[in-house]
């Protein structure tokens, strides 16, 4: 290339070049910068956007469903007076948020749960077979008013009344069958009829909606498990089976009433078992009104204090997340753990739902019984002597009851015992029991039935001629 | 060169076609290395705006994400709730700064980021069931995005 500057010589020559090489070079370096900028954006890209909520909301939820289970818990076995359940719950929730605390502290966060508030309610249950009345056999009668309702569970023993040979709303108004009746607050009635298909050896469960038409839902239906069937309303579900004709009751809200209906046709019961629902108001005002006893009751519905639901204050930081809120606790959201049973049969769900976890709910009391040989007093009179073994998984025992049943099936004599409540046996007499007649030489009976703490009862029963 | 009478301008003539070809050499020359200048530089400051455009959008969307997090936990709480998601975001994109803004868009909001240099605006929107306190602007860097106490989703910079 020639001289920019003439005269120069070859010295500079190129210098034009030069300076264009200098200027792309540095071009290519800022290029070069730039692809670099390009490829850390798409590493930002790939990393997580942010702080992620589940472990918060993780947090959160477990908080909730263990509160619920304390809730359950306490309902059961701190309900001697609301002071009683705010202490165990209080108790619990403290608990909770030490265990809580420790293994969040593992993990790098803190977590810190405090009981806010518990709305006081009321559980009404009927834990002895009887007929579906109320405490003064009323046979159409309302539980509850304007308030709310959950976990209703009924353990229907079979056999019932027929279903209605139509297949209209009207068929099943106008059938004797006994219902479950909810009305919600806005006024829709919801009739839950129980029947017993004797052909198909199945109860059935089906719903008529009237919201000003009346419509018949699909039914429901459940072979029995040792003649009961049991109904679990909040749950939506007959004999452990999904019922879309239940499914209305976990949606509905405060101001709904419950009542029963034809729980006997004149003198003899349409339907006949256990129930439970828990609402919410002062259990003292509904123990004080006759439709309930105020405290347990052979084949009466009563009523104990209970927690409807609770509020508890939940804090949760991990240095990227820092939350705080409230959570109320429902019970009828977590899976059951305690119920009514009957007849020895099992209730209760898988467990582990709430309260920690870990224990199963099914730990049902179980025991033999059997009949001695009779010694006579003289007079046609006999001594019975009867000894049992009784046995409960987790050694919460509290009392068995012995009942004499003549051959015609009448109650000739009963005892209540206190047992204890790891693995018992021991024996009892009836003293003094008249065997004359007809009843001389046939079958006697002898029923055990034994209860835990839990709610949970067994039975067992053992038949022999008498006297021996 | 070819002049009349056979006669030729010698050593002469040749500066002429020195100095034609040199200028002609030197303009050609120039015209190419300008050319060649401005391309490179138009290309380089393309792609310098495509990067920030990119690496801004990819802010947007962290910051967009962390809002919607937020307005997870928010609407999780029930009465008086506080929810805090910290984000790390780089305090440059591309060697240049930017500013992270909350903005309404239509019945919705967005997160707005605007580089303070090449005149790039990236817009990522956002759908939440809680408000979001529009009209808080910060600095890239390290930023929280909480619910303020009127129940509001909004912005602000921590100390890194």
């Amino acid at each position: 290339m020639a001289d920019v500057i003439p005269g120069r010589g070859d010295v500079d020559r190129g210098q034009l070049f030069v300076v264009t090489a200098l200027v792309l070079a540095t071009l290519l370096v800022a290029l070069a910068v730039l692809m670099n900028a390009a490829i850390f954006t798409e590493n930002l890209a790939t990393r997580s956007g942010g702080a992620d909520a589940r472990e918060a909301l993780g947090a959160r939820t477990a908080a909730e469903s263990n509160l619920a289970g304390l809730i359950r818990v306490s309902n059961y076995h701190d309900n001697g007076s609301y002071g009683d359940l705010d202490t165990a719950l209080q108790r619990g929730v403290t608990d909770y948020s030490a265990t809580a605390g420790v293994h969040g502290t593992v993990h790098g966060r803190g977590v810190n749960v405090s009981l806010a508030s518990s709305t006081d309610g009321a559980r009404i249950v009927q834990d002895d077979s009887g007929a579906f009345t109320d405490a003064t056999g009323g046979d159409n009668w309302t539980l509850v008013s304007n308030t709310r309702t959950r976990d209703l569970l009924l353990n229907v023993s079979t056999p019932l009344e027929p279903p209605p040979a139509g297949d209209t709303p009207e068929d099943y108004r106008r059938s004797t069958l006994f219902q479950v009746v909810f009305v919600d607050g806005g006024g829709t009635t919801y009739q839950v009829f129980v029947s017993f298909d004797s052909v198909a050896s199945d109860v059935e469960v089906r719903t008529v909606v009237d919201d000003g038409s009346p419509a018949l839902l699909s039914a429901c239906t459940a072979s029995p498990v040792a003649g009961h069937v049991q109904i679990d309303a909040e749950r939506g579900t007959v004999g452990g089976q999904p019922c879309p004709s239940l499914s209305f009751v976990s949606g509905l809200g405060g101001g709904t009433d419950l009542a029963f209906h034809n729980a006997t046709v004149p003198g003899t019961p349409t339907a006949e078992g256990t129930y439970e629902v828990i609402v919410e108001g002062d259990a003292a005002t509904l123990g004080g009104t006759s439709r309930f006893e105020s405290s347990a009751a052979d084949g009466d519905p009563y009523v104990t204090p209970a927690v409807y639901w609770a509020t508890v204050t939940f804090g949760y930081d991990s240095g990227e997340v820092a939350y705080r809120t409230q959570v109320r606790a429902n019970p009828a959201t977590i899976p059951r753990r305690y119920g009514v049973a009957g007849g020895g049969e099992t209730l209760a769900g898988g467990g582990g739902g709430g309260g920690g976890g870990g224990t199963p709910g099914d730990w049902t009391p179980n025991g033999t019984v059997s009949i001695g040989t009779t010694t006579d007093v003289g007079g046609n009179e006999y001594d019975v002597p009867v000894s049992y073994t009784v046995d409960d998984g987790n050694d919460d025992m509290t009392s068995i009851d012995l009942v004499l049943i003549d051959p015609d099936g009448n109650v000739k004599g009963s005892q209540t015992i206190t047992v204890g409540s790891a693995a018992d046996d021991g024996s009892a007499t009836f003293q003094n029991v008249k065997i004359t007649g007809n009843d001389k030489n046939k079958d006697w009976r002898v029923e055990l039935s034994v209860y835990d703490d839990d709610g949970n009862e067994g039975s067992a029963s053992d038949t022999r001629e008498l006297p021996t | 060169m070819i002049g009349g009478g056979g006669r030729s301008f010698g050593a002469a003539s040749r500066g002429v076609s020195t100095t034609l070809g040199y200028v002609l050499a030197l303009a050609i020359s120039a015209i190419l290395v300008s050319g060649l200048l401005i391309a490179g530089g138009t290309f380089v400051e393309d792609n310098r705006e495509r990067v920030v455009r990119a690496e801004l959008r990819v802010v947007g969307q962290q910051v967009s994400s962390s809002v919607e997090t937020v307005d997870r936990l928010a609407v999780a709480g029930r009465g008086d709730t506080a929810a805090a998601v910290g984000l790390r975001l780089p305090a440059e994109a591309a060697e240049v700064g930017y500013g992270v803004a909350l903005v309404p868009d239509g019945s919705d909001a967005a997160v707005e980021i605007t580089a303070d240099e090449v005149g790039v605006t990236v817009r990522v929107g956002v759908v939440t069931d809680t408000p979001v306190d529009t009209g808080t602007s910060v600095r890239g860097g390290d930023v929280e995005l909480f619910v303020t106490d009127a129940g509001e989703i909004s912005i602000r910079r921590v100390a890194s």
